[in-house]
């Protein structure tokens, strides 16, 4: 009676030792045996709608195709995306209802940094992964952040890659430079990439613009730097901005080398800017990814699944790709973190990346101590014949 | 290029007028400031830009379309949203006009999308007048909002619309007790707002690129109505030409930070000197 109370005992403890293991395995929040759950705040109905949704859109994409061809280890991913209207107030409260009421495994896509800047130490108190935020400043992984990871050229790397490639690859004595840039955070990031380059270069400093987000109006400034006789004239500001700076250029015949950035390089932009695209020396901009016309397997692949699994998607846009793109490099996380899945283990994977091909984005690296994922971008110019861009250059870092 | 600065500067401050035009109407006739004015601006750029896009008319067809949508959109905010709220306080109609303006953002980012679009007719290389270079829309902007001042002038001097709602603005009471149909009046200058509203919208597209959210720019022109003296035509259109043309101005020999502020420090000494605005007229009473 006694050895089989003891029996018995035994095999309870076994058996409650089993559940015990066996809700550890599936016991991180948002993970069950058959789906993660990913989260996303986005600006789906506010000022960067058209952003915001776009890279939900190109999100569930992949998820798409990822979950039609059997999930990852079995589960399939669902991504539920909140609206913050680009409020950073609301970005905090749509991060609580992920974590909390949704029990979301991780975060993807943001719009814009200002949000996921505002959510950084939530991230890090509740250790919850963050891929991919839609932004450029360097505040995102200066100091690097456990939970948070990027994967975009900042504007600060890319002006210093500009002043490199005019050094080194178009062997200019010494340029003058103007910028245009927002007066923000990232506008000042763009500044302090300049500075830093041109003073290694002995140069001296750049000609600076600076206006707000909500100017209509860029004449002064352009004439300004047109009476300074600048040469090489950098602009990384949002697509309608650029496309109002061309005009204004075209109209006070200022004829410097132009410069843009990712926002305006596609066909849209180059529609929305019309003739003022190639007045001068012509229209040439920052690729942070490549183009959603190009023939990079990467493209090829997204172009394909649009036609599978949204061919309601007729006009797929950059954004579209980019949201694509950062699904890619999560699920390759998520699979390299392996069957037990951990947000521990989906951090420790993603250091594990190693110039990663995603054929969207430059090679993308994270480590102990990396967390911005690429610092390349490549040199495109507008082709009016073609009426798209042309590449110019490979991949390039600043140095 | 103090030149250049003055026609740019001219330019913008002809946009502002236009959109500050719209709140002075308003104003004038029924007390009312209407924060909905950039969306209705806002949504009548968008039907020009349907007739264009959609149904294939030429521009000025489209153009014209947008201004008679304007005038009825604003007839028919002020019968079924305004008219209910008269007698309450003026945060209730403030909040209303708020409202107003988000749904007509959503029911426009519902129909045409949040992306931005381009709207430009006028998209020719930039005209060269002697050593100045101005762009299409800023030549058209500045024509026709001369234009539309001069119409206002004659409009409200000698037509009997214009001078019962000089009369309503003057006195409402006395309007209504020697028969002026007021509520009339009213919902014809919401409508005449939103024709405004129309002209402004397509003039503006080209240079903000249609998007739901263009309607913050009416904000920008607020100062402008401000300056004026907020129920004065004469008053919005020289208060924006002169916020446009010192920010343009200021941007040229100013320290770059200044720009965007100056016009509200041209403002806040504006209304220091004048409290009441540069187009206010003291009314003397006898007693």
């Amino acid at each position: 009676m006694k050895r089989g109370r003891v029996v018995l005992a035994g095999m309870l403890i076994v058996l409650f030792g089993c559940v015990f293991c066996f809700s550890q395995a599936y016991a991180e929040k948002g993970v069950t045996e058959n789906e993660i759950k990913i989260g996303g705040s986005l600006d789906l109905a506010g000022p960067a709608a058209f952003m915001g949704q776009n890279v939900a859109r190109g999100i569930k994409l992949y998820f798409a195709k990822v979950n039609a061809e059997g999930g990852i280890n079995g589960r399939k991913l669902t991504y539920i995306a909140e609206n913050d209207g680009y409020v950073v107030a609301k970005t905090v409260a749509n991060y609580k209802k992920l974590t909390m009421k949704h029990r979301v495994f991780c975060l993807l896509g943001s719009t814009g940094s200002v949000g996921p800047k505002a959510l950084k130490p939530y991230l890090q108190e509740d250790k919850v992964p963050l891929l991919g935020p839609y932004g450029y400043t360097s505040a995102m992984f200066r100091p690097p952040l456990r939970y948070l990871f990027n994967i975009y050229c900042t504007f600060e790397d890319q002006a210093r890659i500009l002043v490199d490639m005019l050094k080194k690859d178009w062997k200019v004595k010494k340029p003058v430079i103007g910028l245009l840039a927002e007066d923000n955070e990232i506008g000042q990031d763009t500044i302090r990439g300049a500075k830093m380059q041109m003073a290694k270069y002995g140069w001296g400093d750049p000609l600076i613009e600076l206006y707000k987000r909500s100017a209509i109006d860029f004449s002064s400034q352009v004439l300004r730097l047109k009476g300074k006789k600048v040469e090489y004239f950098f602009f990384p500001v949002i697509s309608s901005h650029t496309a109002a700076i061309l005009k204004e250029c075209q109209k006070a015949g200022f004829k410097p080398y132009l410069f843009g950035t990712g926002t305006a390089t596609d066909v849209k932009f180059l529609k929305k800017a019309g003739e003022s695209a190639y007045y001068g020396k012509g229209f040439q901009a920052f690729a942070t990814q490549n183009n959603e016309n190009s023939d990079s397997a990467g493209v090829k692949e997204f172009r394909a699944a649009i036609v599978k699994y949204d061919p309601e998607n007729k006009d797929p846009n950059s954004f579209n790709l980019f949201g694509y793109g950062i699904a890619k490099v999560l699920c390759e996380g998520i699979k390299r973190a392996g069957k037990d899945l951990t947000r521990e283990k989906l951090v420790d994977a993603l250091e594990t990346l190693k110039g990663f091909e995603t054929g969207i984005f430059p090679p993308a690296t994270y480590g102990k101590n990396n967390r911005r994922g690429t610092n390349s971008v490549r040199l495109l110019k507008a082709n009016k014949a073609k009426n798209n861009f042309d590449i110019m250059t490979g991949w390039m870092t600043a140095e | 290029m103090i030149v250049d600065g003055i026609i740019n500067g001219t330019a913008l401050g002809c946009i502002y007028a236009l959109v500050a035009l719209g709140f002075v109407l308003v104003y004038k006739a029924t007390k009312v400031i209407n924060f909905a004015q950039g969306e209705i601006m806002m949504v009548c750029s968008y039907i020009c830009y349907a007739g264009i896009t959609t149904f294939h008319l030429n521009f000025v067809i489209s153009f014209i379309i947008a201004i008679v949508f304007g005038f009825v959109l604003g007839s028919l905010l002020e019968r079924l949203f305004m008219r209910p709220l008269i007698g309450y306080s003026v945060l209730s109609v403030v909040i209303a006009t708020i409202g107003i303006a988000m749904v007509l953002q959503a029911i426009v980012g519902l129909i045409w999308t949040f992306e931005p679009q381009k709207l430009d007719p006028f998209q020719v290389s930039p005209y060269q007048i002697w050593a100045v270079s101005i762009s299409p829309v800023h030549l058209w902007t500045i024509i026709i909002t001369f234009t539309l001042t001069l119409f206002f002038f004659l409009f409200f001097r000698y037509t009997l619309i214009g001078i019962n709602l000089r009369a309503i603005a003057e006195d409402l009471i006395g309007s209504m007790a020697t028969g002026i149909a007021v509520r009339k009046m009213f919902n014809f200058t919401w409508g005449l707002a939103g024709a405004v509203g129309a002209v402004a919208g397509v003039l503006l597209a080209p240079i903000v690129f249609l998007h739901p959210h263009m309607g913050a720019v009416g904000l920008r022109a607020l100062p402008a109505a401000v300056l004026g003296s907020f129920g004065s035509i004469p008053g919005a259109i020289v208060g924006g030409l002169v916020l446009g043309i010192s920010e343009t101005i200021a941007g040229l020999y100013l320290p770059k930070e200044i720009k965007d502020v100056f016009p509200w420090l041209v403002l806040f000494l504006v209304l220091l000197v004048r409290p009441e605005g540069i187009f206010y007229t003291y009314e003397q009473k006898k007693v």
